[in-house]
């Protein structure tokens, strides 16, 4: 009786040692301190009201802000936590045992792909795509909360794993059979599994949100070829999501069923095969990271042209790039498992392939050079984030040609080459990316400017950080250092290069603090510098045509378009009066928390195998939708009047 | 996919079919069916080919007479996704099987 | 149709977004048949293709699917022309075959567990059972949306939102036959050979 209600679950879930404890208390206190202040302040109506019930793309965008923010501390911590006893554990065991450690690396990948890096693409998503296409919000409103609850559930599910149970320790990925139930018979890789699961089916359902956005709202005259290259980035993105994403769905759910039914698809005996994981895991994995860089090179391509008060360079050619590179990132996954033993000719299929895929992103570097060419530059925050993706996402695109050569990466396939290859290009690329576009967008989205000075501060603190961090592991992996190791013997001679690293976290976590303190003062200093004209920057596009922060309804009168760097084309011409019409908005709703909160119940069931939760939870599911869907009342009338007075409020400027 | 004004109407609806449509897709499909359950069963032919072939035909048959693909005058963004999607799973499955496949002869043998 | 729809831009983005997650879901069958189509020769000792597949049942199910694809299709041409009591009638017999469909593969699944060739006796069955068993998966929820639909409809008569969600469980449904196609060609007629 007591194992069918409380199925795996018995007090030993809670028991962890003292660091973990300290990390579970300290993530405690946060959220009393947190529960405190809204009751205090009495925020909860609030809270509910503007928040959690939102439907509005840019209120969802500042969510998945904040998640991301939180998850990138969580993610920076296990980061110092791993430099640490790696520049320790030189002939000793250092302080962490092996299996923490594991879990470590597992939670730090996970954490910083899926909610630091997908967060921060549906974030730029849905803060900028609707405005730069003249829209109101996106097409499915509703669907957009969905995506964003159940990706706070896979966030919550991650740091759930640290007080109840623990984590998977097979890598962000958790290959089997590892992963299998014979060999990680506890809940940890089920932690992992409904992680990731959970947020992918979100992610699933903003790839197609926004890639029907795009394509069907835009406003009118603006064409495709009239598009910000920033939205073509993201309907790029937006493709790869959709046809990527199932195949993620699919391997974990096909894990799942080897854990929880016994199946036999990857497991080594009764005929499965652990290598079909591999293959079809790394078939959406190179998509992926497509995924999350994509975006970012949208961002460039806006930041760019208004730094340099020129138009952008070669918009066809940008255009004709992005689309390639969507292309052939589905036609490259091999060369993340080279070794794994497929014919040479298959191997030099893949590798050519993907050492074409390096064109299509030289052509965009090329063009964002020769933009700034003879331009009028400034080097506000934003372009100096770019200065430095240049040097280290060239860096890590450079080492990724090397590695794409299978003799090259048969000798550093998984050591720390590898993994310095990647941060270089994921955090000069998309993390630097997204610093950029968050010091770029924040005027518009709050109303006020960040503090440039603590700007610069963290960015030069993160640029000297990040190269005490990961140069050293390139030398590391070519002296045959593999990654994941949490010692090492003394006589390989690794350990100042570790020291180094571990130096470079540090300058890192500086730079962290320096942005949390930049955050804060701006705050402080909102009054003196409030956005009041929307366009801080001289812009090009129709974002900084309406007010910072924007009105709820973005645009009062929809705009109508007539070439490229629209706003640009309209600031220089005189404005019209403008005619004022009814427009329809959906209204808020609580469905899509409560749709979240039965998925969390859902996967929790399955992780701690409470057979009786499940078939409630997969009831509540289907119920709340069908609630949901016969609801025919889903938006409201904002009335012309209305929409004047709220203009003459804010005023609107030209 | 009119670009200038993605809010047109001038566009014919897409899914609009009528009953003609139907009738012929059912007995077409019918047809395609019972041909490859008989040709199993009768034995006529050695290999999948046959099978296969009749599996296509039926699949043409349903999405232009059930689901009405390609009807509209007009290109779709629809017949774009679609013929996207045919391109991504023809890569996938064709590239894990060669990959796999590849993978099994040369010594990881789990298949017979 | 004109005169059932108003909001043409909400109808026709929701029908181009439902088709672009059918997309997805053909993404996820396609990885379906790839295991099925590597894993299949897998079976452990345990029974092969040969030795499993009954024709006879697969054909009556095919039938059924095939004919349901038909029925609906019928359902949504009276819905177009706003006869709403010959709609339902229509969806009713699609919900019939539907659920004859999901009965029938049912008992050909309860009969492999009892005889002791579950999911759990080797590679080959668990990646038959789970292609399959997706599909059936998928049936039987597009057997909960025509209730649903169904009720609705009954209800509310025929508005644009009624129509709307006829005609995606329309297309819903066609699908689900279109992967049977392949199912019942590279799953049994393949392996029946």
């Amino acid at each position: 009786m007591k194992e069918f209600i409380f199925g795996r679950l018995t007090l030993d879930a809670f028991k962890h040692d003292m660091i973990e404890y300290g990390a579970g208390v300290s993530m405690g206190l946060v959220a009393i301190l947190v529960i405190y202040l809204l009751t205090v302040k009495k925020k909860w109506g609030w809270l509910w009201h503007e928040w959690i019930t939102t439907v509005d793309a840019k209120k969802i965008g500042v969510m998945y802000i904040v998640v991301l923010l939180i998850m990138l501390i969580k993610g920076l911590i296990d980061a110092l936590m791993m430099r640490a006893q790696q520049a320790i554990a030189s002939g000793n065991q250092g302080y962490l045992g092996s299996e923490h450690f594991q879990q470590i690396f597992s939670a730090h990948g996970t954490t910083m792909i899926f909610f630091v890096g997908m967060g921060a693409v549906f974030a730029l998503f849905n803060l900028v795509v609707p405005l730069q296409i003249g829209a109101r919000d996106v097409a499915f409103p509703f669907l957009n909360a969905v995506s964003f609850w159940l990706f706070a559930m896979g966030a919550l599910f991650l740091n759930l794993s640290l007080v109840m149970g623990n984590f998977g320790g097979a890598g962000w990925l958790s290959y089997p059979p590892l992963s299998g139930i014979e060999y990680s018979p506890g809940v940890g890789i089920d932690y992992w599994n409904w992680t990731v699961q959970i947020a992918g089916v979100g992610s699933l359902f903003s790839g197609i949100n926004f890639f029907v956005t795009i394509l069907r709202m835009r406003c009118p005259g603006m064409t495709l070829m009239r598009m910000p290259v920033f939205v073509w980035a993201c309907l790029g993105t937006a493709v790869l999501i959709i046809f990527a994403f199932p195949i993620l769905t699919m391997s974990l759910a096909l894990l799942t069923l080897d854990r929880i039914m016994g199946m036999h698809f990857f497991t080594s005996d009764f005929g499965g095969n652990p290598m079909l994981y591999v293959n079809l895991i790394w078939a959406w994995g190179h998509p992926e990271v497509y995924i999350l860089v994509l975006p970012v090179f949208g961002v460039y391509s806006e930041i760019i042209p208004t730094f340099s008060k020129k138009r952008l360079f070669g918009y066809h050619s940008m255009v004709w790039a992005i689309i390639a590179i969507a292309f052939l990132s589905f036609i490259v996954w091999l060369h993340h498992f080279f070794t794994m033993g497929a014919s040479p000719g298959i191997n030099s299929f893949f590798s050519i392939m993907t050492m074409a895929i390096a064109i299509p992103t030289g052509v965009k570097i090329f063009n964002w050079l020769f933009t700034q060419c003879r331009g009028r530059l400034t080097f506000a925050t934003p372009m100096l984030w770019f200065l430095a993706f240049i040097l280290i996402f060239t860096i890590g695109g450079l080492t990724g040609v090397l590695l794409s050569i299978p003799p090259v990466d048969f000798q550093v396939h998984n050591s720390l080459f590898l993994i310095a290859h990647f941060h270089s290009v994921i955090i000069g690329g998309v993390l630097f990316g997204f610093f950029s576009a968050f010091a770029y967008w924040f005027p518009k989205v709050t109303g006020f400017m960040l503090n440039e000075k603590l700007g610069k501060w963290a960015f030069w603190l993160w640029f000297v950080g990040f190269m005490l961090a990961f140069m050293p592991l390139y030398a590391l992996g070519l002296m045959g250092a593999t990654r994941r190791l949490d010692h090492y013997a003394a006589d390989t001679g690794w350990q100042p290069f570790f020291i180094i690293a571990a130096i470079g976290g540090l300058v890192i976590a500086a730079a962290i603090g320096c942005q949390v303190l930049q955050f804060i003062v701006s705050i402080k200093q909102r009054k003196s510098n409030r956005d009041l004209t929307g366009d801080p920057w001289d812009g090009r596009t129709l974002e900084w045509s309406i007010s910072s922060p924007p009105p709820f309804y973005n645009f009062a009168v929809t705009p109508t378009v007539e070439e490229r760097d629209a706003w640009w084309e309209m600031k220089h011409k005189p404005k019209e009066k403008p005619v004022y019409k009814d427009i329809h908005l959906p209204k808020n709703t609580s469905m899509g928390f409560w749709i979240g909160v039965a998925g969390f119940f859902f996967a929790f069931s399955l992780i701690w195998s409470l057979y009786w939760l499940l078939p409630l939870s997969i009831i509540a599911i289907v119920t709340l939708a069908i609630i949901r869907l016969s609801d025919e009342e889903v938006e409201y009338t904002l009335k012309a009047e209305e929409i004047e007075k709220l203009e003459a409020q804010h005023g609107t400027h030209s | 996919m009119s670009d200038n004004i993605p809010n047109s109407e001038e566009n014919e609806e897409e899914w609009e079919g009528d009953l003609k449509s139907y009738i012929i897709g059912f007995v077409l499909s019918l047809l395609f069916t019972g041909t490859a359950f008989l040709s199993v069963i009768k034995n006529w032919v050695e290999g999948s080919g046959l099978i296969v072939t009749l599996a296509l035909l039926q699949f043409v048959t349903q999405l232009i007479y059930f689901l009405h693909l390609g009807k509209t005058p007009k290109a779709s963004w629809s017949m774009v996704v679609f013929w996207f999607m045919l391109l991504i799973v023809i890569i996938v499955v064709l590239g894990s099987l060669w990959i796999m496949l590849n993978l099994n002869e040369r010594g990881m043998s789990w298949m017979k | 149709m004109e005169h059932i729809v108003k909001d043409h831009e909400l109808y026709r983005k929701t029908v181009f977004g439902f088709w672009v997650y059918l997309m997805t879901d053909s993404i996820l069958f396609s990885v379906l048949f790839v295991c099925y189509i590597l894993l299949h020769t897998s079976n452990f000792g345990g029974p092969t293709t040969h030795e499993l597949y009954s024709l006879r049942l697969v054909f009556a199910e095919t039938m059924v699917l095939l004919t349901s694809s038909f029925t609906i299709g019928i359902a949504r041409l009276y819905a177009s022309r706003q006869l709403v009591r010959q709609t339902l009638i229509w969806l009713g017999i699609t919900f019939l075959l539907g659920l004859s469909f999901v009965v029938m593969e049912g008992t050909e699944f309860t009969q492999l567990v009892l005889e002791g060739n579950s999911w759990k006796r080797s590679a080959f069955l668990s990646s038959y059972f789970t292609l399959v068993g997706t599909h059936g998966i998928h049936v039987s929820f597009g057997l909960i949306w025509i209730i649903f639909t169904f009720v609705l409809l009954a209800k509310r008569g025929m508005n644009e939102h009624n129509f709307r969600r006829l005609t995606t469980l329309g297309i819903f449904w066609h699908f689900l036959d279109l992967v049977w196609i392949f199912l019942f060609s590279i799953v049994y007629l393949m392996g029946a050979k």
